[in-house]
C-alpha cells in the first residue's frame, strides 16, 4: 500500500505558515531530499531516469 | 559538472537531484503508486501533440494544495466571487484548470459561481448578480479568449481577471507584458493577474500585472543552460526552467520543463515562451529505446 513520507503534508503546510526565510529554506531542502529518496524508491520511471543519465551522458558527449 | 547516476547514497544536496524531462509524462506513467483505475489530469493537445497524463493519488490533497497556492497570492478565497470563462475547456473532463476553478468556486462558497463558455447574455446577467454582493469577482480565462472578446464585453469595475496562459495555437503568441497592456486598456479591471501552472504540476504561481511570478513556498525554479543542461544560471539569465514542486510528492517533484524563462530572485521569475527542446528529444529517444 503506497504511503507518503511521514507527516509530509503537515510539513508542506508548515511552509505556508509565515515562517522565516531561513527556516523555509531548510525545510524545503529537507523535504526535497526526502522526496527524492521517496520517488527513487517508489517511482520506477523516475528511478530509471536517474540511472540512465550516465548512459545518456556517455552517448551524447563521448 | 561530471554526470553520474543519481542514487540516494550520492545525492546530499538539492543541486544533485536529477530533473525528469516533462515530455516523459506523455509516454510513461510517472507515479509512485499503481496507476490502474486512478484519476488523472490530461493536458490540452496542440497541433497533434500527444497529451501529458498526470496521475492523481488523492484528489483531496490536490484541492487542499491549490487553495494554499491561491491564498498565498490573493488572500482568502471566501472573499471572492469566482467565474470560469473558459471556451472549450468544459469539453475536457480531465483538465486540471477546470478542476482548479471548480474547487475554488466551491471553496469561495458564493452561490452563483459558475463556468461559462463565452460572455453571452447569461454570463453578463450572472456577473451583475454576483457583483451586487459587493465582493470582487474573479474571472478566470485563457489569454486568447480575453483578446478575442475585448471588443464585445465590459466586465465592470470590480472584476479581477486571471489569465491562465498562452494562445493554444489560436492566434500569434502575445507576451504577458503585451497582453497586460492590452487587457488593462480594454477591460480596465480592478486587478489583473496571470497564473502559471501546468498539468504536470500540482502547485500554481500567480503574478500581478507589472510584477513577476512569485513561487509559492512549495515550489522552486531554476533556469538552466540550454547547451549544458547540468549548468544552472544565476539571477537575471534566461534559460529552460527546472522546477521542484513538493506538491508532486506522489508522482515526480523534479521536472525539467520546456518553458524558457528568467529567474530574477530565488522566488521571482518570468516565463518567456517555449524552447524548441531539440536537445530533450535526443535524450527522450534514448529513454524510449531503453
Amino acid at each position: 500500500m503506497y504511503q507518503r513520507p511521514n507527516a509530509y503534508e503537515m510539513r508542506l503546510q508548515g511552509l505556508f505558515n509565515g515562517i522565516t526565510e531561513t527556516e523555509a529554506h531548510a525545510i524545503f531542502n529537507e523535504l526535497a531530499l526526502e522526496a527524492f529518496v521517496h520517488q527513487f524508491e517508489h517511482n520506477p520511471v523516475y528511478k530509471s531516469w536517474c540511472e540512465l543519465r550516465v548512459l545518456i551522458h556517455l552517448m551524447l558527449i563521448p | 559538472m561530471r554526470i553520474t547516476g543519481a542514487h540516494p547514497s550520492n545525492v546530499n544536496t538539492i543541486e544533485a537531484i536529477p530533473f525528469l524531462p516533462i515530455s516523459i509524462f506523455k509516454t510513461k506513467p510517472v507515479a509512485c503508486f499503481n496507476v490502474q483505475n486512478q484519476l488523472y489530469f490530461l493536458s490540452s493537445q496542440s497541433s497533434g501533440e500527444q497529451a501529458s497524463k498526470h496521475y492523481i493519488h488523492e484528489m483531496a490533497f490536490y484541492y487542499r494544495h491549490l487553495k494554499r497556492c491561491f491564498e498565498y497570492a490573493l488572500g482568502a478565497v471566501k472573499s471572492y466571487n469566482i467565474i470560469g470563462l473558459l471556451p472549450h475547456y468544459l469539453e475536457r473532463p480531465h483538465s486540471s484548470l477546470i478542476a482548479m476553478c471548480r474547487e475554488l468556486m466551491i471553496q469561495s462558497g458564493q452561490q452563483g459561481n459558475d463556468f461559462f463558455i463565452n460572455p453571452d447574455a447569461n454570463f453578463i446577467k450572472r456577473l451583475h448578480q454576483l457583483q451586487a454582493n459587493g465582493k470582487p469577482c474573479i474571472i478566470f480565462g485563457v489569454r486568447f479568449a480575453f483578446i478575442e472578446w475585448a471588443q464585445h464585453i465590459d466586465f465592470g469595475p470590480n472584476a479581477i481577471l486571471i489569465e491562465t496562459g498562452g494562445m493554444k495555437n489560436r492566434a500569434p503568441e502575445m507576451s504577458r507584458e503585451a497582453f497586460n497592456v492590452f487587457a488593462l486598456k480594454h477591460y480596465k479591471p480592478a486587478a489583473l493577474y496571470s497564473e502559471y501552472g501546468m498539468t504536470e504540476l500540482f502547485s500554481q504561481c500567480y503574478a500581478q500585472h507589472k510584477q513577476h511570478f512569485i513561487c509559492p513556498p512549495s515550489l522552486k525554479i531554476f533556469a538552466r543552460s540550454a547547451a549544458h543542461p547540468e549548468e544552472r544560471f544565476s539571477a537575471n539569465q534566461s534559460g529552460p526552467l527546472d522546477i521542484i514542486d513538493l506538491a508532486n510528492i506522489d508522482t515526480c517533484c523534479f521536472i525539467a520543463t520546456e518553458d524558457v524563462g528568467t529567474l530574477y530572485t530565488p522566488k521571482h521569475f518570468e516565463v518567456l515562451g517555449r524552447s524548441d527542446h531539440s536537445g530533450n528529444r535526443g535524450c527522450h529517444a534514448l529513454w524510449t529505446q531503453a
